[in-house]
């Protein structure tokens, strides 16, 4: 490159040189990342997609999906984790994204609200699922006050099932959509909207013309990532739902056959299957928001 | 909708809490006319402008355009115009849709839109960017895009918040011209918010200076800078030299003359006030006048003549703004294009005719 550089060179490949000393630094820049990625994940990734393979029966075959998806009991973890995962992301979609829209520019008490919705994060599955258990329970707070309202007779079964895991994930992924939403929501530009507004758009037709597609990217990208950790519902599922029964997610059919069965190529299969599962989801979700809004990903949301 | 205004009436008072931010601010504009909310920020003229558009809901007020009420109705059904600081384009539509976006709202004719549309690209000279997206746009011709989708609905009033903040100095002087010709060829009525004078001074047919939510003064251009009401306007207007003075003498052979103690003014200005009176005396850096200069020490002078020492010249290309220590009088701001260097004695002359005599009220800016 030195010698290119010292040759007179016509005006129009002189930068092509100057962008090529840029790309080098820039490759050193990422050497630490790509290792990382390399290290902790493309390669346990490749080992464990090779492992999946080579089935306990020795040999090279594909063997256990073929007996995955053939075994009913197994087949069925896959849909009780899409039945858990797909209502749980509908519901905190259409209550996040009304929430986050209605809060966008701020309002009173906003930090009280985002400190009470972190805490379900930040103090992790097994205590919030201590938590609802208790709340919950047969003989929870929620039941008495139903049953001293008389509003039921009975208390409701609201733990240890389906309902309990939905609640527990619901708490989790609201928070976390939520937040995601909002910071994406108010970085629009509220002159895009009042512009909107003074041009003849009602609120709802800037809710529908200009808010919506604006939002779309985000909105695309939190639906993306809640499913993913909706799919991959493993301590609730354990702790608030019925392991044996319906709340067996795939994530459990997984953890089973590698730490109780000791079978860790099947266990890999499965892990594959589910990884395969989710991005399926996710390229449909992102297609149907490139189908819905073409275009609007342009120039992000800042004007 | 759309019908030509004849004139707009409003008084308006807006309280956030408990602080007033536009204090009773009363105000009637006349169809065709050019009028600008002036004042540094924080004065309440973007919100005096956000209240006729509807954005800010008033505290107290009210706003007619003819016999039409309007501060009673949402945005959108006030049938205005606004153009942004920011361009506030829509980023995910392209700027043939960006400008058709408040026709199609009205349900006009396909056929009709894409004439009006084409008619607006060819106004704003943009005949070619149709398909580009906003952020494909230098920002030139954001704003241009951002003034064509405000103008294409033909609104009855055209509102600008501080339109040409962000472009660059050459490219803000031409916008200027672009705006001026659209209100004169399109016949508007505008109303324009600025902090800079001279956006102010060469579009508006009239000035509101605000300060703190108070009006400090409504009058042409040249009546705001020839005749500030007060210090603030004046301090507003480009005058940078103020003394505190007690007149002496009113209407003597020198005119006025006003004084304490090192300094003597003859001033011959319209104003005549009382002898006795306390009163502010100020001249624009430029209308003070370089007699003479040398590295000695020049000779006493006639009327209104000081001599000092330059403490700080500042070049500005064909001119220096100098700091002139007086003995006496204190800093003097000059505008000269002679050269003079730091540590030269000079001779001032402050013109009596272009001194003007400011009442020291309780809003004396220093």
């Amino acid at each position: 490159m030195a010698t290119a550089q010292a040759q007179p060179l016509p005006a129009r490949s002189k930068p092509k040189s100057k962008e090529r000393s840029y790309d080098l630094s820039v490759l050193a820049l990422l050497l630490p990342a790509t290792l990382v990625v390399v290290v902790l994940f493309v390669y346990p990734f490749v080992y464990g997609l090779m492992l999946s393979f080579m089935p306990q029966e020795g040999g090279i075959s594909i063997s256990n999906y073929v007996k995955f998806l053939q075994d009913p009991y197994q087949r069925e973890s896959l849909f009780n984790t899409l039945r858990l995962a797909v209502p749980n992301t509908l519901v905190v979609l259409f209550t996040a994204v009304p929430a986050a829209y209605v809060m966008r520019r701020g309002m009173w008490g906003e930090s009280l609200i985002t400190t009470l919705l972190i805490l379900p994060i930040s103090l992790g599955a097994v205590l919030t699922s201590e938590g609802i258990i208790g709340y919950f329970g047969p003989g929870g707070w929620f039941n008495q006050i139903l049953e001293s309202l008389g509003i039921i007779k009975e208390p409701l079964r609201l733990t240890h099932n389906w309902t309990g895991v939905m609640i527990a994930m619901y708490f989790k992924q609201f928070a976390f959509c939520f937040l995601m939403l909002l910071g994406y929501v108010s970085g629009i530009n509220p002159n895009i909207e009042y512009s909107a507004r003074v041009l003849g758009a009602s609120p709802l037709e800037v809710l529908r013309r200009v808010m919506l597609p604006l939002m779309a990217p985000g909105i695309a990208i939190a639906t993306c990532l809640t499913f993913v950790t909706n799919f991959s519902v493993f301590p609730s599922a354990m702790l608030v739902g019925e392991p044996a029964g319906a709340t067996r997610s795939i994530a459990i059919a997984a953890y089973q056959m590698a730490f109780e069965h000791y079978d860790f190529s099947m266990a890999t299969s499965i892990a594959m299957i589910m990884g395969f599962a989710e991005l399926a989801v996710v390229v449909m979700i992102l297609g149907l928001r490139e189908r819905l809004y073409k275009g609007s990903a342009i120039s992000g949301a800042k004007g | 909708m759309t019908e030509p205004v004849r004139h707009i009436k409003m008084w308006v008072t807006k309280r956030f809490g408990h602080k007033t931010v536009l204090d009773n601010f009363n105000l009637e504009v006349q169809g065709n006319e050019f009028v600008t909310f002036l004042g540094p920020s924080g004065s309440g003229k973007s919100t005096a402008l956000n209240c006729i558009a509807g954005l800010i809901p008033l505290t107290e007020g009210e706003i007619w355009v003819n016999e039409r009420r309007l501060d009673t109705l949402p945005p959108e059904r006030r049938g205005l115009g606004m153009v942004f600081q920011n361009y506030a384009l829509f980023p995910h539509i392209t700027v043939f849709k960006n400008i058709a976006f408040g026709l199609e709202l009205r349900h006009v004719p396909d056929k009709e839109i894409r004439q009006r549309v084409a008619e607006m690209i060819c106004l704003v000279q943009l005949d070619g960017f149709e398909d580009r997206y906003p952020s494909q746009l230098s920002g030139g011709q954001q704003q241009r895009v951002a003034i064509a989708r405000a103008l294409v609905v033909r609104p009855s009033l055209l509102l600008l918040d501080e339109p040409l903040s962000n472009l660059d100095a050459k490219l803000r002087v031409e916008m200027r011209g672009e705006i001026k010709r659209f209100h004169e060829e399109l016949g508007l009525t505008s109303v324009y918010v600025t902090h800079d004078q001279s956006e102010a001074l060469s579009l508006s047919d009239r000035i509101v200076l605000l300060n703190n939510g108070i009006t400090q003064q409504v009058g042409s251009p040249k009546q705001l800078f020839n005749e500030p009401a007060n210090l603030f306007v004046a301090d507003f207007m480009g005058f940078k030299n103020f003394f505190p003075c007690r007149v002496s003498m009113a209407d003597g052979a020198e005119g006025t003359v006003v004084e304490r103690k090192g300094l003597r003014l003859a001033v011959q200005s319209h104003a005549k006030p009382s002898v006795g009176a306390e009163v502010t005396a100020a001249i624009r850096p430029d209308d003070v006048q370089l007699v003479a200069h040398s590295e000695g020490v020049v000779g006493d002078g006639p009327v209104n003549r000081y001599r000092g020492e330059v403490k700080l010249a500042e070049y500005l290309g064909k001119e220096s703004d100098l700091q002139v220590d007086c003995e006496g009088v204190g800093k003097v701001t000059v505008r000269t294009p002679e050269e003079v260097s730091v540590g030269d004695w000079v001779e001032l002359f402050l013109d009596p005719k272009r001194i003007i005599l400011l009442e020291s009220g309780p809003q004396a800016v220093r």
